[in-house]
């Protein structure tokens, strides 16, 4: 199957490509798959970072990518225990497959999505402004994949209503932490280009900081509280 | 080489004629076996709580690694205080089903909390690796294992017992009952080791 | 270790293991770039470890869709009736994978078969006659699921799993015989 034949089905009809256990499907699509999803990725990356130059249009282009593969990755040993453990079991090739598909229709959606997101880029728009649309769209072109692994669990099963929020909440977890920890994507205006950050204290800290701001209190001028939000308040 | 040289094909010959089996044969097909008697699954269970707790500790903080065993240590000490409780009020109570499938249906929703929490490990590891968020993920992972836990012993007591022929709405009262009372045996051992 | 430290170590970690994978996969006899997608995305590709260079190769033979929509079907029925627990599921699995073999074995018969020197030969026609009987036995197990599912249907109604599960076993048996070369 040529790579825009793959492109073409993975849009039209992704569940064609994913809902299958053949060992044979997955080792020979996983490739192109891959190839969409990180290009795509790759793509609004570009965009992202295009408001502060050329070269964090270039960091973000490598780095979107790791934002796009690691979450779902990560989360599939919990997706496959819950859906044995909620008696509907599904093989770790029709996840894996699922998995991918949705990556690369994600990774398509995004690279259509990225020159919408570059036009208002290019018009030095306000950075908070700049932060939500991006964020917006990033969450709008990964909803497909979610979709598609959601899709990969058979219908039905045991406590399943327990088991779909708890996954959503660890997903949107390191969604959240795994984008914290390789920020920047859209630089602010006077930083530096740097390609990461340090780690500093979590994600939540930080959104605890970035509200402040918003209502108006700048006393810590947006960084952090260094030692987190969940640091050991004994030792304090 | 001509076709005809080759050997006989097997298919014509070996494939079987449509019978169905007779009864002996139907009746030693036996049940499908049960989650928590399955190969390997204990120790999937006991690995993957464990594996919560050391993945919530690693990112340095000794302390919060030294209770990387307490889920091990709190699920035993549920099963081992409450379990009693159950078998003993569940046959006062003349209710049918037997003890061992009671236990059974202990064991199988542990185990299967187990399996979700070496699940979520990876995802512990992570958030834990690049944020002081670990020993509160780690608890809060451990809170809804437990809960997960306690749901599926919940509709596993209720199961056994419909199987046995007894009554639903009974079961499912005394199985909220017993859940509730493991519920509060688990929050104490919790407050007690960590 | 700072956090920054242990992140690059996780993604350090990451990477060494995807190399595994991957060497592991190579190994398997898995194309290249299977194997090189590993290092990235090596979650999504573990189910492959283990998966025989045959099964993977394995040609999608004129039965190859019916089989995997009968056995999704299967499964889907399972779970909407809540019985997956009472069937063994692994006997399931290698049960489709015999018939898929069985499905690969008729595609390379109707390949040998399409050759018109081969056609022309005096055995052509037991081959022929032994590809129609293989292709019948496909066809009755497949007519056979359609069955098990109306029977679970049955079973989450009355509730005795016994003949489902008896049913089932000898469809595996059938399909094991369709696999198997003396």
């Amino acid at each position: 199957m040529s790579i825009l034949s793959l492109t073409t089905q993975v849009l039209r009809d992704p569940d064609a490509v994913a809902q299958t256990d053949d060992p044979r499907t997955l080792a020979q699509v996983a490739p192109p798959l891959l190839v969409l999803a990180l290009g795509g990725a790759a793509l609004l990356g570009a965009a992202a970072g295009s408001g502060h130059g050329p070269l964090q249009s270039a960091f973000a282009a490598v780095k979107l990518p790791a934002l796009f593969l690691a979450p779902p990755l990560v989360v599939l040993p919990l997706v496959h225990a819950l859906a044995e453990v909620c008696e509907v079991p599904v093989g770790w090739r029709r996840l894996g497959l699922s998995a991918m598909a949705g990556l690369a229709r994600s990774g398509l959606l995004a690279a259509a999505a990225a020159p919408l997101l570059w036009l208002p880029l290019s018009l030095d728009t306000d950075y908070h402004l700049a932060i939500l649309m991006f964020v917006g769209t990033f969450m709008t072109v990964t909803m497909p994949a979610l979709s598609l692994l959601s899709r990969a669990v058979p219908r039905g099963g045991t406590l399943r209503w327990v088991a779909v929020p708890a996954l959503a909440l660890v997903l949107g977890l390191v969604v959240a932490q795994t984008g914290w920890v390789l920020r920047p994507f859209v630089a602010r205006p006077r930083a530096e280009v740097t390609f990461l950050r340090p780690v500093e204290a979590d994600v939540f800290s930080a959104l605890g900081a970035t509200s402040r701001s918003a209502a108006g209190d700048y006393r810590q001028d947006w960084a952090p509280e260094r030692a987190g939000v969940w640091r050991d308040r004994s030792r304090e | 080489m001509s076709v005809s040289a080759l050997p006989p094909l097997p298919l014509a010959a070996e494939v079987p004629q449509s019978a169905p089996l007779d009864g002996a044969a139907a009746a030693a097909v036996g049940p499908a076996p049960a989650f928590h008697t399955r190969p390997w699954v204990h120790a999937r269970a006991i690995g993957g709580v464990a594996a919560l707790g050391v993945a919530a500790g690693l990112a340095g903080q000794a302390e919060a690694l030294a209770r990387a065993p307490a889920g091990l240590v709190i699920g035993a000490g549920v099963m081992l205080l409450a379990t009693p409780a159950l078998v003993v009020g569940h046959q006062y109570l003349q209710m049918r089903a037997n003890p061992a499938a009671l236990l059974a249906a202990v064991a199988d929703a542990f185990a299967r909390g187990g399996v979700v929490a070496l699940g979520g490990a990876p995802a512990v590891l992570w958030l834990a690796a690049t944020s002081d968020m670990g020993p509160t993920v780690g608890l809060l992972g451990l809170c809804g294992v437990g809960t997960f836990a306690l749901f599926r012993v919940l509709v596993n007591l209720v199961r056994v017992e419909r199987l046995a022929g007894g009554s639903t709405e009974g079961a499912t009262g005394f199985a909220l009952l017993w859940t509730g009372l493991a519920a509060l045996i688990g929050l104490r051992l919790f407050f007690l080791f960590l | 270790m700072s956090g920054s430290g242990l992140a690059l170590g996780l993604g350090v970690a990451w990477l060494a293991v995807g190399a595994a994978v991957g060497v592991a996969l190579a190994r398997q006899g898995q194309p290249r770039p299977t194997a090189l997608s590993a290092v990235l995305a090596w979650p999504a590709l573990v189910g492959l470890l283990g998966a025989t260079p045959e099964d993977t190769a394995m040609t999608a033979g004129p039965y190859a869709e019916r089989i995997a929509a009968a056995f999704q079907a299967l499964r889907a029925a399972l779970a909407e009736t809540g019985l997956t627990a009472t069937v063994d599921l692994p006997a399931l699995a290698a049960m489709e994978l015999a018939l898929r073999r069985a499905d690969a074995r008729l595609c390379a018969v109707d390949r040998l078969l399409a050759d018109e020197a081969v056609a022309r030969d005096a055995g052509a026609e037991r081959l022929g006659a032994a590809r129609a009987h293989a292709a019948e036995e496909i066809e009755a197990v497949l007519r056979q699921l359609v069955t098990v599912r109306v029977q679970l249907g049955l079973v989450a109604l009355a509730g005795d799993t016994g003949p489902v599960r008896a049913h089932l076993a000898e469809l595996g048996a059938r399909a094991r015989a369709l696999a198997e070369v003396a």
